[in-house]
């Protein structure tokens, strides 16, 4: 009992991560399984969001909500940056798009750590939820309740989003066939800019909503990339429950699990990464895009 | 009767659409058989589920005696299946001659052929199938630059080349010129008397041409087997084709 | 290589040793048949004989830290040539082919500490190891294919990144493994203990391995890997068992690399996880762009650009090789489609061409 007493509070930031993950991981799968962008500067854009949110925060509530919306729009923009990037490359295939952002996020990170430095930045959070709360015993940051509280908010609505709505249905409809958007009249170039533009927001919330927690530093971006990576594989791609599960479980590692034995945390993390791509591989890979014959045409 | 391909039971669904239907079939070993039928009767699947590149729904597909259902495509090749495609295929990148050699590679019977003295050899006695088909000429041009004719004649060499027990041929005629049809009847009379064939063509003339006997699918399921001239005067095929005129066909889209 | 005009040198000077250009000014854009074994040797001449000249003379021209990059590149090269067998021949575009390069270094650094300093000898035991990992690995990443595949190499590499740097014991965690000990190319020759004597060696290693694969590539093997590229459904038909092959070749693709990992530990007499990062792997597709897909002489000639921009033209920008190095990946897959088609081989050919 006393044993998991300790854990408990390890356990609630792993929610509270596990959420973050969600969220950042919603904007790289958005542009991989529906765009078919493999975005490697989607840690990037995480870590742009959240060195925008350091900045302009101060303290106060209004403060944190323009640096929530300058991070937004920073994301959206650097999503609006991709979006021009790979738009030629669209018919040239995957590689070269996944190499483009590669040199995007090579530049990026660049300019983030000539501005910024190799510091990372504490962020101030508002002043109201900076103290602690007590619960069964425990003292808890106020804001990584709220936080868990948003998150939780954010992901229930995407869920809502791509479940109940028009655009969830449209966006369900391209992930299973990207021919789908062209037949329902769309122009397809209209459908990438959007998916950029949204995976790029999503991107600069996550980092400026979870400044906080995964701080804005040199690493954030490498270290965001290979989570959301994670959770996708985790999950399986186009998988919305799948994916929550995956991140929460990450989040787990990452807190619980390393406050539990941080020898073995890593291993079980990548442990369960190699289990299910095998697991996977054996049923004929991933996301159903695993055995595709080149040059079958898709009639 | 004894036959080298016997199907039974075959059926295929892509979702909703049954494309073949409890079929049974029986193609005689030395036979020039042809299967013909109103788009999307299933012909094209048929042969797409005897050369192994889909599995069936259910059913059992035996090649000389053996049940080969779930054998892998490759493995089916190696054992004497060979075919030809509806849109031709051909490695782009290499030669017309590296194209045939590639095709012999695995039927070939010799071990080492990945040196080049050996691979040498191997693509000089594939000459003679660019002979057939009259594109001797063409062996050092890359396969890529072919015109459409051109590439389906290349097709048929490289189907020759694996050394076949049974050649399937998916509308061999189609986009070719008169004389490229001839050679193509030459080629396929030309067959050692054991080689079966089965043939899937719209164009009866050439059908008659070549099949002693004929096999008419609809809907996925068998109607009518017999002579070319018992299948003309077939007035169950008449119906069967003029029924499903200007229907377009969904399955024959799905290779 | 001279002028620091950065943005323009990569397209420029690598466009000759493009063996893919159109040779036949005819071929449709998208399935062409750039003829890649026609062997243009006046275009390969050009850029070989000047790369030969550059070698020779290095050692006497340039500094320590010079030498020390020529050996990096060479050593980067040879990891290079690794992804032109696996992405440029048999069309497996690998993002995480620094992990076999990273066993190889780690096989070397280990022998290395525990008093086994035979260079020859870390070679074959680092090749091997490498090849080890690749066939065990490859069990999983043969069976995905596009975009799968590219995340599939990404999360074994990254896998065996994580690996190393928590297996303490044996590779000194994320710290990685210092002070290795210089190694003896055969028994009974001198230790290599400059910067001249390491670049002999590493020279001499590297134009044995890259001429071995160099001439399988150009053998019937060579043809069976495009064949399976060009298309693999076809390969099967015809009977040709493919996933073998390609397994075969990520294996050997993985030796390769592992070769590289080996002489970039004797090198650097310096191993860590950062030498099988996604940023390696990422890089080096990046040389075989330049390269040209089925050129081994154009990845190894690309793998010098590389360490060029980063280690040495970024000397007036300190801290900004990344900005460099980014800003020519960028331009690379604008301005070189060929390099990049090339190794883009598994995109399914649309008949509409739609999105």
């Amino acid at each position: 009992m006393g044993a998991l007493n300790a854990h408990l509070v390890p356990a609630v930031d792993g929610v509270a991560y596990g959420l973050l993950l969600y969220v950042a991981a919603a904007g790289l799968t958005l542009l991989f399984g529906i765009g078919g962008v493999l975005n490697i500067a989607h840690g990037t854009l995480f870590a742009l969001g959240g060195y925008l949110a350091a900045t302009v925060s101060d303290g106060s509530w209004s403060s944190a909500l323009l640096g929530l919306a300058v991070a937004v729009v920073g994301g959206t923009l650097g999503g609006a940056v991709l979006a021009v990037g790979t738009a030629p490359l669209v018919e040239r295939g995957e590689l070269p798009q996944a190499l483009l952002t590669f040199g995007l996020a090579l530049v990026g990170g660049d300019i983030l750590s000539t501005v910024y430095g190799g510091d990372e930045h504490p962020v101030v959070v508002p002043h109201a939820v900076n103290g602690t709360v007590h619960f069964f015993g425990h003292v808890y940051p106020t804001y990584r309740l709220m936080f868990i509280v948003i998150a939780a908010v954010l992901a229930v609505a995407g869920t809502l989003v791509l479940g109940r709505t028009r655009v969830g249905a449209l966006l369900r409809a391209t992930a299973d066939d990207r021919a789908m958007v062209g037949a329902m009249g769309y122009a397809p170039w209209r459908v990438h800019a959007a998916l950029c533009a949204a995976a790029g927001a999503l991107a600069g919330l996550a980092g400026g909503l979870g400044a906080p927690i995964i701080g804005p530093g040199p690493d954030t971006a490498d270290k965001v990339l290979m989570l959301s990576m994670v959770v996708i594989v985790l999950g399986g791609p186009g998988s919305v429950l799948g994916a929550f599960v995956a991140a929460v479980a990450v989040g787990e590692i990452e807190t619980l699990g390393v406050s539990i034995s941080s020898d073995w945390a890593p291993y079980l993390l990548f442990g369960m990464m190699a289990a299910a791509l095998i697991v996977r591989a054996l049923r004929g890979g991933l996301g159903g895009v695993g055995i595709a014959m080149p040059g079958k045409a898709r009639a | 009767m004894t036959g080298v391909i016997e199907i039974s039971g075959l059926t295929r669904a892509f979702g909703a659409t049954v494309a073949v239907s409890d079929l049974d079939l029986t193609f005689a070993a030395g036979g020039r058989h042809a299967v013909i039928g109103p788009n999307g009767a299933g012909k094209t699947t048929l042969l797409n589920l005897i050369a192994g590149e889909l599995r069936p729904t259910s059913g059992r597909i035996r090649y000389d005696g053996r049940d080969v259902t779930r054998t892998a495509r490759a493995k089916r090749s190696r054992l004497g299946i060979a075919r030809t495609f509806q849109q031709p295929t051909v490695w782009s990148s290499l030669s017309v001659a590296d194209n045939i050699a590639l095709a012999a590679w695995p039927h070939a019977g010799t071990r080492g052929t990945w040196r080049r003295r050996r691979y040498r050899a191997l693509s000089e006695s594939c000459e003679r199938h660019l002979e057939t088909v009259g594109i001797t000429d063409l062996a050092d041009r890359p396969a890529g630059a072919l015109a459409h004719g051109e590439r389906r004649m290349l097709d048929i060499a490289m189907a020759l080349a694996a050394d076949p027990r049974v050649l399937l041929l998916d509308e061999p005629a189609a986009g070719l010129t008169e004389q490229g049809v001839a050679r193509l009847l030459a080629a396929v009379r030309a067959l050692p008397a054991e080689v079966t064939v089965v043939v899937v063509e719209h164009d009866f003339a050439f059908v008659s041409a070549v099949a002693d006997t004929v096999t008419v699918l609809h809907d996925g399921k068998l109607l009518a087997t017999g002579t070319p001239a018992e299948i003309a005067a077939d007035a169950s095929v008449r119906t069967a084709y003029l029924g499903d005129l200007g229907e377009p066909g969904v399955v024959e889209e799905v290779r | 290589m001279s002028a620091p005009t950065s943005p323009v040198t990569p397209s420029g000077s690598a466009d000759p040793s493009v063996e893919t250009e159109p040779v036949m000014p005819t071929v449709r854009a998208s399935q062409t048949a750039r003829t890649i074994l026609s062997s243009p040797r006046l275009r390969v001449g050009a850029p070989a004989t000047a790369a030969a000249v550059l070698l020779l003379i290095a050692p006497s021209t340039f500094d320590g830290y010079g030498i020390g990059l020529l050996s990096k590149a060479l050593a980067l090269g040879v990891l290079a040539v690794s992804v032109v067998v696996l992405a440029g021949f048999a069309g497996l575009p690998s993002v995480g082919q620094a992990a076999p390069f990273m066993v190889g270094a780690y096989t070397a650094g280990i022998m290395g500490q525990h008093g086994h300093g035979i260079g020859v000898v870390q070679l074959v035991c680092g090749a091997g190891a490498a090849a080890g990992f690749a066939a065990v690995t490859g069990l999983v990443v043969i069976r995905t294919r596009e975009l799968a595949f590219l995340m599939t190499t990404l999360a074994v590499g990254e896998l065996a990144v994580a690996v190393a740097g928590q297996w303490h014991s044996l590779t000194g965690g994320t710290d990685g493994m210092y002070g290795i000990p210089p190694v003896r190319p055969v028994p009974g020759t001198a230790l290599l203990d400059s910067d001249k004597s390491v670049y002999w060696y590493v020279l001499a290693a590297t134009v044995v391995v890259v001429a071995v694969a160099w001439r399988v590539l150009r053998s019937p093997v060579g043809k069976l890997l495009l064949a399976c590229r060009d298309h693999e459904a076809r390969m099967r038909s015809a009977g040709h068992p493919v996933t073998l092959y390609q397994w075969l070749a990520y294996v050997a693709a993985g030796a390769l690399a592992g070769f590289g990992g080996v002489l970039m530990c004797t090198v650097n007499e310096y191993v860590s996880p950062a030498d099988g990062s996604f940023a390696n792997s990422a890089l080096v597709l990046l040389a075989v762009v330049l390269g040209g897909a089925t050129s081994p002489l154009g990845a190894l000639l690309g793998a010098g650009l590389i360490v060029a921009t980063r280690d040495w033209l970024s000397g007036p920008f300190p801290g900004h090789g990344p900005l460099l190095l980014g800003l020519m990946f960028i331009i690379a897959v604008y301005a070189l489609p060929n390099g990049v088609a090339g190794v883009k081989v598994r995109l399914p050919r649309r008949p509409g061409g739609s999105a």
